[in-house]
């Protein structure tokens, strides 16, 4: 920057001046490339303002839970008959007798072209419901079930096999000296199927929330709850 | 330099990028240097493979099975492969089992339902064990038996590719049949007590 | 005027080294995915002679020498397995052969997980598996039963589990795990090991 000179002279006299003789357009050009690229970038994306590119961005919400509708949550379509809760299931252990099963009951079909296994845990959650003994996933509410059944069979669904309808049940266990829920906040997950930007390896990631809904939960008819009435 | 010069050296720079880029993108190699060294065969042929020998059985299937643990009903069919293994080498462990269905899925034999039902097998001492697969009756007709050591990654190694001569007619009578098909324990003992 | 090659002798020179040291440098996977996922590093005796087998294992607490001495009494086909109730149920084309080994050590010394096998002429090896021919036989093949000495540590929960009531191990003891091999296999040596990749072979005679 040049010292301004002591004459009296006005500084917008002498802008004025200046780029009349061209010394402001010169100066321009004399600037490195970078100085004028970050300019010229920065004034671009000013310009977007217009085109609603400077608003902040809002995500779709997960679509709403509704017992017997189906969601399609990649790689399953889910459809959820009904929650119960039982206090003790032939053939899955609770880690002490006086804890119960919470049980989504629900058909599930695997819409990709290979077995899959966790990818069925991570899809269903139940949210901010009191006493699960399952940690909730980090910075959530939301606790994935500790077993997933045939109900045909009671055998653990492993794995989950491609274009099948299992009608099965989500498990989640309860501590029993809290009282059991009358509802319950299902949250369902979609994941992506991508490359892992670690070894460039395909599956499964990023589970996501798509649907979200609080139903109600009764205790089951009998102790089979398979053969539960709806 | 000249402009012309300069003009000539950036087009070619650019024109070598193109052509390594043509190049390197011409032939769909990824998929074959992963791709595992198939080994086709049929129902009661041996199979060679740098690991071991295997051969399938006839297939037997149902709506349900009995694997000495649990009685198992599936919402499709049950196959049950038997599967003759003799190790090459050293003591082999396959660990890699799975049905690839008429519509081109993979149906894995690697849980608690459908399972891959083996042993160790010692070296020159034919060790017998099943693979054990639930899948859609609509796959079933043609579906083939891919068998491999490695249960992780099957990339680079023998893969047995067996033609299980599943018919339409076959699947309909199983589709209809509720009667359990025994799953014994993996054993070298050719005749189960 | 000078040859290329007399501008470049230092280069030309120091390629093959260069080389070497380039292959050597992107070698590590060798190490990791071939060198120690096998049977690599053989000590080996003439037959009949006793071998000091040498070498360092890791456990949960970390490194420790292991100093046994090994020697192969002999072979022999057999029809009972060792130190068991149950009997063989032998496969059709099958035989079983004990190995009898003597084995000396300081009772301190970590013994328990070890690995034995047999080895044919044309390279296969037979390992030795303690439920193979549908019987039960110990489940180490080199330490006795009754007083195997002491386990290798599985790191911070050995505080949690139960201290081994068992008496000291001997200094001097003697196995004879039986191994179950094809009929037609002409077996010439007796492998025995801890962590890959060394391990010890002794010949038949």
């Amino acid at each position: 920057m040049p010292t301004p000179p002591r004459d009296a002279t006005t500084y917008r006299t002498r802008v004025r001046r200046a780029v009349s003789r061209g010394t402001v357009t010169r100066r321009l050009a004399d600037q490195p490339l970078r100085n004028l690229g970050v300019l010229g970038a920065g004034l671009v994306l000013a310009s977007t303002a217009a085109f609603g590119g400077l608003e902040p961005v809002e995500a779709a919400g997960p679509a709403p839970f509704e017992l017997g509708a189906q969601v399609t949550a990649a790689p399953f379509e889910i459809t959820v008959d009904r929650a119960v809760w039982v206090d003790e299931l032939p053939g899955v252990y609770l880690l002490d007798d006086s804890n119960r099963w919470l049980a989504l009951v629900a058909t599930v079909v695997n819409t990709h072209t290979e077995s899959l296994g966790y990818e069925l845990t991570e899809a269903v959650m139940l949210v901010g419901v009191e006493g699960l003994l399952r940690e909730p996933l980090e910075g959530t509410a939301a606790v994935v079930s500790s077993e997933q059944s045939v109900l045909a069979d009671g055998s653990r669904l492993s794995p989950v096999q491609p274009g099948l309808p299992y009608e099965m049940v989500f498990l989640f266990e309860q501590d029993g000296s809290v009282p059991p829920p009358t509802e319950v906040t299902v949250q369902i997950a979609a994941h992506t199927w991508r490359a892992d930007s670690f070894d460039g390896f395909f599956s499964w990631l990023d589970p996501t929330v798509v649907a979200e809904g609080t139903v109600p939960i009764r205790p089951a008819v009998d102790s089979t709850d398979g053969e539960a009435a709806s | 330099m000249s402009v012309g010069r300069r003009a000539g050296a950036t087009l070619m720079v650019l024109a070598a990028l193109a052509a390594g880029r043509a190049v390197s993108t011409a032939f769909p190699l990824d998929d074959r240097l992963d791709a595992p060294f198939v080994q086709s065969g049929a129902v009661g042929e041996v199979v060679e493979l740098r690991y071991a020998s295997v051969t399938a059985g006839d297939p037997e299937g149902s709506r349900r099975i009995d694997t000495l643990d649990a009685l198992l009903e599936s919402p499709g069919i049950w196959l049950v492969v038997p599967l003759t293994v003799v190790a090459k080498g050293e003591p082999r462990l396959l660990g890699y089992a799975a049905v690839r269905g008429s519509d081109g899925r993979t149906y894995r034999a690697d849980g608690m339902r459908s399972q891959f039902v083996r042993s160790t097998a010692q070296p020159g001492i034919p060790h017998y064990g099943s693979v054990v697969v639930e899948l859609p009756p609509s796959a079933a007709a043609g579906a083939q038996l891919l068998v491999s050591l490695d249960g992780g990654d099957q990339r680079g190694d023998g893969m047995a590719e067996i033609d299980l001569g599943i018919t339409a007619a076959d699947v309909e009578q199983w589709a209809a049949t509720l009667a359990p098909v025994d799953v014994p324990w993996a054993s070298d003992l050719a005749e189960q007590p | 005027m000078t040859t290329w090659w007399r501008r470049n002798r230092w280069g030309v020179i120091g390629l093959p080294f260069a080389l070497v040291a380039a292959l050597v440098a992107s070698s590590d996977r060798v190490s990791s995915y071939y060198w120690h996922e096998g049977l690599h590093d053989s000590q080996q005796v003439e037959p009949g002679e006793w071998l000091e087998y040498r070498d360092v294992l890791f456990d949960g607490a970390g490194e420790h020498p292991l100093e046994v001495a090994i020697h192969l009494d002999g072979t022999a086909t057999t029809t009972q397995p060792w130190d068991s109730e149950i009997p063989f149920e032998l496969p059709d084309g099958a035989r079983a052969i004990r190995v009898d080994l003597t084995l000396r050590a300081a009772p301190d010394m970590i013994l328990r997980g070890c690995f034995l096998a047999l080895r044919g002429s044309d390279g296969t090896r037979y390992d030795y598996a303690n439920d193979a021919a549908g019987s039960l036989q110990p489940s180490s093949p080199c330490v006795p039963q009754l007083t195997p000495g002491p386990s290798p540590s599985l790191g911070a929960i050995d505080a949690d589990l139960s201290p081994d009531g068992s008496e000291a191990r001997p200094e001097t003891w003697s196995v004879a795990p039986v191994v179950i091999v094809p009929e037609d296999a002409d077996i010439t040596e007796v492998l025995v090991w801890w962590q890959q990749p060394a391990y010890a072979v002794l010949p038949l005679d």
